[in-house]
This record gives C-alpha cells, sequence and structure tokens, in this order.
C-alpha cells in the first residue's frame, strides 16, 4: 500500500481529484490506519487554516465598513462608478500625499514639553518647538508650568500630568452642531493641539481616566483638557495633515477594553477614513495621553460621548 | 445588467477579502481591487475572469509590494499594538484582537506562493485557477496547500505559545 500523500489528501478533502482518483483515496483512508490519521490531520489543517485566516477578518462592532451596495441598484452605468471610484482614490491619496515627511518629522519628533492646554493657547500653529512659543505665554497658574518643571516637582509623572486638573480627567461632552465659523477655530486649535502630541519622552501613571461632571465641555471646539484632545473628525482632520495618528475607536455599546486600533489612513472632503471605516465630519474623537503614547480615544455616533478610561493606545503612526 | 457590472457585483467582495487578508489594510485592499475592475475593462474579453481577477490583483499587490512602504508601516502599528496588549488584561475582545495579530504574522511568515494558495483557495478558486494564477502545474496545487496549511497552523500555534510564555514571565 503506498505511503499516504498530503498533497493528494487535501486535493480530496478540496473534492478536486476526478472521480476514480477520488474513489481511490477514499478506500485507503478507509483501509489504511496511515492514511486514515492521515486524512483526519489534513481535516484538521484544513479547518485551521480557515479559522485562522477568518481571524483576519474580526473587526469589531461599530467601525464595520459600510456593505457595497450592489452595482444593480444603481442607476448611473458603470464607468461613472468606476470613474468616480478613481476620482475619489486619486483625490484622497494627493490629500494624503501633502503630508510629507518634511512636514510631518519634525511635529512627531520634536520633544514638546508644554502642557496640551498650553500649547492650545499659547503655541502658533507652527512646527512645535520651545523657542517658537513666546515668552508671555506663561501663565501664572500652576497648569501652566514647563513640562520640565513638572517633571522636577513630581518625578514619576508625565508630561500630561502636569497639565491635568485631575488624572479623573476623562470628558462627557454634548455634541453640537457646528458653525463654519467654530469650525475653523478648531481646525486652527486643532493644529496647535497637535503640537502637543509629538513624541511625549516621559512615562506617565496608568491611572485610568474617570469621566466627571467637572469635566464636561462643550464640543464644538477642538478642546484640550488636562491633555485630553477632542473635536469633531473635520477638526482632528487638520491635525491629521500635520502628523499620521492611530486612533484606537471604540464603540458606543461596548466596553472599553473592546476598543480597536484603527490607523488613520485618509483625510478627504468632510470625512476621514479609520482603515476601512469612514468618520464623519460631525463624529467625535478625542484623545486621551498615557505615557509615551495616547489612549481612551472614542467615536461615537450619537449626540453623547465620553472619553472613556484609558483603555488602548493611540500611536503616533511611523512617518511614511 | 453589463458584463463589468455583473463582474463587479459577483466579484468585488470576495476580491476585496482576499486582498485585506492578504494585505491587514482594506484601505489598500479596495484600491487594489478598483486598479484591478479598471484593468478589466479594458480587456475585450476574460476567458476564465475569476483567475484573470484574482491574478491581476496578485500582480498588483506584487508590483507594490515591491515598495513594501505600507506593508512595514502596518507591522509596526502591528508591533505597537501587540506591545501595548501585552499590558492589558486579555478579555474577549482582546482575545480576538491578538488572535488577528498572531494569524496576521503567520500568514506574513509563509512563502509568497504558499500565502497566496491558500487564500485563493478560501475565495472559492479551484484548483485549475489557482494553478493558474499562481503560474504552477494543476498536480502540485494539493502540495502547495498541503505545506501552506500546516504551515499556518505551526506558526500560529507558535505565537500563542510565545505570547502564553511572554504573559508567564510577566506574571512571576
Amino acid at each position: 500500500m503506498p505511503r499516504p500523500d498530503e498533497g493528494l489528501i487535501h486535493a480530496w478533502l478540496d473534492g478536486q481529484l476526478p472521480p476514480d482518483e477520488a474513489a481511490r483515496v477514499e478506500q485507503l483512508a478507509a483501509a489504511d490506519p496511515e492514511w486514515a490519521a492521515a486524512v483526519a490531520e489534513a481535516r484538521g489543517l484544513v479547518a485551521a487554516s480557515s479559522r485562522i485566516l477568518a481571524a483576519l477578518d474580526q473587526v469589531p462592532a461599530g467601525v464595520i465598513p459600510r456593505p457595497m451596495a450592489a452595482p444593480s441598484r444603481r442607476v448611473l452605468p458603470w464607468w461613472t462608478k468606476v470613474a468616480a471610484a478613481v476620482v475619489v482614490m486619486v483625490g484622497g491619496s494627493m490629500l494624503v500625499l501633502r503630508v510629507t515627511p518634511d512636514t510631518v518629522a519634525p511635529v512627531v519628533r520634536t520633544e514638546q514639553k508644554l502642557p496640551v492646554a498650553e500649547q492650545v493657547k499659547a503655541t502658533p500653529p507652527v512646527a512645535p518647538t520651545p523657542a517658537a512659543v513666546p515668552p508671555h505665554a506663561t501663565k501664572p497658574e500652576p497648569a501652566a508650568r514647563t513640562v520640565q518643571d513638572a517633571a522636577r516637582s513630581a518625578p514619576g509623572t508625565g508630561v500630561m500630568t502636569a497639565a491635568a486638573p485631575s488624572r479623573d480627567a476623562a470628558i462627557a461632552v454634548e455634541a453640537k452642531d457646528v458653525t463654519g465659523a467654530e469650525r475653523a477655530v478648531r481646525e486652527r486649535e486643532a493644529t496647535t493641539a497637535v503640537a502637543a502630541k509629538g513624541a511625549p519622552t516621559q512615562e506617565a501613571p496608568s491611572t485610568p481616566l474617570l469621566p466627571t461632571a467637572k469635566n464636561t465641555v462643550q464640543a464644538q471646539r477642538v478642546t484640550s483638557v488636562g491633555g485630553v484632545v477632542g473635536g469633531t473628525a473635520t477638526a482632528l482632520r487638520a491635525e491629521a495633515r500635520q502628523a499620521p495618528i492611530c486612533y484606537r475607536v471604540l464603540p458606543d455599546s461596548a466596553p472599553p477594553a473592546a476598543a480597536v486600533v484603527m490607523r488613520l489612513v485618509r483625510v478627504y472632503g468632510d470625512t476621514m477614513r479609520l482603515e476601512g471605516a469612514p468618520v464623519k465630519s460631525t463624529e467625535t474623537a478625542w484623545l486621551v495621553p498615557h505615557g509615551a503614547s495616547w489612549r481612551g480615544v472614542m467615536i461615537t455616533r450619537g449626540d453623547t460621548v465620553r472619553v472613556t478610561p484609558a483603555t488602548g493606545t493611540l500611536t503616533i503612526c511611523p512617518t511614511p | 445588467m453589463s458584463d463589468i457590472e455583473r463582474l463587479f457585483a459577483t466579484y468585488h467582495l470576495p476580491l476585496v477579502r482576499y486582498l485585506t487578508r492578504r494585505l491587514g489594510d482594506r484601505d489598500w485592499a479596495e484600491e487594489i481591487a478598483q486598479e484591478t475592475f479598471v484593468r478589466a475593462l479594458r480587456q475585450e474579453a476574460l476567458v476564465n475572469e475569476r483567475s484573470w481577477l484574482f491574478a491581476v490583483a496578485s500582480n498588483l499587490v506584487r508590483d507594490e509590494a515591491r515598495k513594501d512602504i505600507r506593508r512595514r508601516r502596518h507591522l509596526e502599528v502591528l508591533a505597537a499594538e501587540a506591545r501595548d496588549a501585552q499590558a492589558e488584561a486579555p478579555d474577549v475582545a482582546l482575545e480576538r484582537a491578538l488572535d488577528a495579530a498572531d494569524a496576521r504574522r503567520a500568514l506574513d511568515a509563509l512563502a509568497e506562493r504558499d500565502r497566496q494558495a491558500l487564500l485563493l483557495r478560501e475565495e472559492g478558486l479551484d484548483y485549475p485557477e489557482i494553478a493558474e494564477v499562481l503560474g504552477i502545474a494543476v498536480g502540485s496545487v494539493g502540495t502547495t496547500l498541503s505545506r501552506a496549511r500546516r504551515r499556518l497552523a505551526e506558526l500560529f500555534e507558535a505565537q500563542g505559545a510565545a505570547r502564553a510564555q511572554r504573559g508567564n514571565h510577566a506574571a512571576s
């Protein structure tokens, strides 16, 4: 009796053998224990590989891309869809390509050491360097201390801790419609806020950030509270042009641990795309610093958003 | 329904799934799929449309993969994600994410031909179609698949074992 042929067995299990050969393999599997064992193992491998590949399709709730509409439902002829797709693709790519390494690198790599709140107030929307902060930017309240000061006075606490009035700096937000002027303000502030996200160098404590009523803010503007930066997708889009960001997105109903890292892959029009999921301009995201990365980002599709406890890392994407 | 519409309706989903699994990047997969259909438009006739589409998509991936920038970036993101995940208490969602990361690493570690054969088979291509896409003999597809499946399972298991070991070290 021949030795078991793995390739043959897999072809048989895949239903790819002609009838006569399939019958022969079947007979061998029934008569010879060695063949039977090889068939059993091959069945296991077929099932295992399918399961492993299916794991690549895991997409958490709330971030699943909308299913493609069936082409037959469209009124437009087929070539318009293809042309539109090409235009969108090229346009989107050009927008992304506008973030060149030259413009990104300084933002990502600069060790910006001012609190976020201070950044928003004091830093002009340019590449963030300590020298770029005007002298008058320093304010008397403790939150205005520089990071170096904070680090000296509170060893072990991080950049954002110095700026945070409380480690319980989670935020309840009521989302509202946004005017064009407010959006412009947001975008400008987002430009400054992103400076604070450039490569923090100190490790912050891992205490979870909890929501408190006193930290409730309105969401019309890009807001910086205790190192938490937030705003609508439109505003954060401005940030994204400065530095590619990896967002961790939480669906409304899921527990914080269900967060998923979403890489910002494209910005176009009123939409930014996180992996496969488009995030519209009216949707809100919050970024929470945690050590050398950013955590606790949530994007909702409802009226109310809440910054969740520090549940995931917001990683600075490698510069393309 | 025109031919191209039928083609799109029939193959867009499996093609994007194949590309997404292969690349680990849905947007990139969508782009490659769009380009594949654009190229299909230029063809007067397709003899074996499924294998043609998957072959063109595979070639486009190969061409782009030469630059390799996005893949490297993706792997770096995965690495950062895995590092972060190690510090968190696992739950079901996290476990799924780790499974996905392990699966990605295992798949990426396969030889290109094995990887392609697996993914094409998962999309329902039969052996002659897979042979056509890969440019190999039909008779060797079974062997290729058996090797690829075994290797994938072994690599995936190894990833899980290594992760468990890291977890034990961290706990002790």
